[in-house]
């Protein structure tokens, strides 16, 4: 971890990890929301593919 | 363990889901889920007799369908009785509603639409993006904000809302106290723009093409583009929404645009403040800081064009499941954005930062709509 110029044991991550928190998200991270969000879709798509006709 | 969650956590999800679609359910009616006697919300406000210029008052000028609905029970719920503590978690899984559905919608696109509504958007969006945080920075340098405020404000009002404060704090090395003003400002901006733009645009006499350019670009919250799309023009499975069809692509390539504007962020406050940025090299950051999920979408695109799911027009069955999914996806995630609107954080906001930040949104706003007046076609 990184210590931010002038904020006294307030480091980089610190900063992300409050910001993140702040976004009210069940994934502590947005990247991860983001992988979450492609896989389940491909999830659906396939269900859809596989089972609906036409 | 995902995400540093444990299993219980996505247990303790399902009442909140269920909670919000239920919402959605109510407002858009239970057909699709094999129960036509409940036709929704939307249509009972149909059934009103206030008209204006034999318009229905509700749907149709203030166009409170299902959408927007969805929003004011969510925000009615937050701000009254609060959120039930069993509904928490499943709340905070709306972002990944919205971001699944945007996937799915790129089942809407062909390559070709995306080359044709890519070039303008990339063009109107650039230009945009970047004078409105380069101009936040100066307001906010002649208003004496603190320069990592206005970096985080710049980013808000350029890019894409939350997601870019966020994105921008570590890199300006921003206090928390900055990014709750910025958040504050950005969403109480953004609530105004939600119930506002679509009156407007119907006043103004935009098409549902033009309309989806104007909150594309003007309006500066993700999930807000989204609603405001669909409350102009819901559309429907068969024919989907021109306003988010085009309000989306422009949206995307503003999201896209968020690592680039960081990197420009960090650079303009390390010049102001004689301070280095250490939280990466250039090429790591914009990397970490890219939206994954438009990859998704991007696929998505491909897979359509290549007729993976069949016909586009008419749309086959699949397609037309898949267009009626991602409208499901995007009424539970907007009811949950609705759920995270909290009138007292958005009280946080004021003095310097809110003039700047609302400043600058109108400003965005204003040039967006004349450019549209003046240059975008009525048809893509």
């Amino acid at each position: 971890m990184k210590t931010v110029a002038g904020k006294t044991g307030i480091t980089c991550s610190d900063h992300v990890i409050e910001a993140e928190k702040r976004s009210l998200s069940l994934f502590s991270t947005e990247r991860l929301e983001d992988y979450m969000a492609i896989l389940v879709a491909a999830v659906v798509l396939t269900i859809v593919l596989l089972f609906v006709p036409g | 363990m995902v995400g540093g969650r444990s299993g219980t956590t996505w247990i303790r999800a399902i009442p909140g889901l269920f909670l919000l679609l239920a919402i959605a359910a109510f407002a858009r009616g239970t057909g699709d889920l094999g129960f036509p006697q409940w036709t929704g919300a939307e249509a009972l406000l149909r059934t009103l007799p206030v008209h204006v210029y034999g318009k229905n008052l509700f749907v149709d000028i203030l166009h409170l369908n299902f959408i927007l609905i969805t929003i004011i029970i969510g925000m009615l719920i937050r701000n009254t009785i609060g959120t039930p503590r069993w509904a928490v978690e499943g709340v905070k899984l709306s972002r990944l509603f919205i971001k699944m559905g945007v996937i799915l919608l790129g089942s809407l696109y062909s390559l070709r639409d995306l080359q044709k509504l890519g070039t303008t958007s990339v063009i109107m969006v650039l230009f945009f993006v970047f004078a409105t945080a380069l101009f936040v920075m100066w307001m906010g340098r002649r208003m004496n904000l603190d320069p990592a405020s206005s970096a985080v404000l710049a980013a808000g009002c350029g890019v894409c809302g939350v997601s870019a404060i966020v994105a921008t704090s570590p890199a300006v090395k921003a206090k928390t106290s900055d990014v709750a003003y910025s958040i504050a400002t950005i969403l109480a901006f953004g609530v105004a723009c939600l119930f506002t733009f679509p009156t407007i645009g119907t006043w103004l006499g935009l098409t549902p093409h033009q309309f989806g350019v104007w909150v594309g670009t003007g309006i500066l919250n993700s999930g807000q583009v989204l609603a405001a799309a669909l409350a102009f023009d819901p559309g429907t499975a068969t024919q989907p929404s021109q306003s988010l069809k085009t309000g989306e692509i422009f949206n995307l390539t503003r999201v896209v645009f968020l690592p680039f504007v960081v990197l420009l962020l960090a650079f303009v406050y390390s010049q102001m403040t004689g301070e280095k940025d250490d939280c990466g090299s250039a090429a790591k950051g914009i990397w970490d800081k890219f939206p994954v999920f438009v990859l998704g979408f991007l696929a998505m695109v491909l897979l359509t064009s290549f007729g993976v799911f069949g016909s586009t027009s008419p749309p086959s069955n699949k397609l037309w499941w898949i267009r009626n999914l991602y409208m499901w996806f995007f009424s539970i995630g907007l009811t949950g954005l609705g759920m995270q609107i909290s009138i007292a954080e958005m009280r946080k906001a004021g003095g310097a930062p809110l003039v700047v930040g609302v400043t600058a949104g109108l400003l965005k706003a204003a040039g967006a709509l004349i450019v549209v007046k003046l240059l975008v076609p009525p048809m893509p």
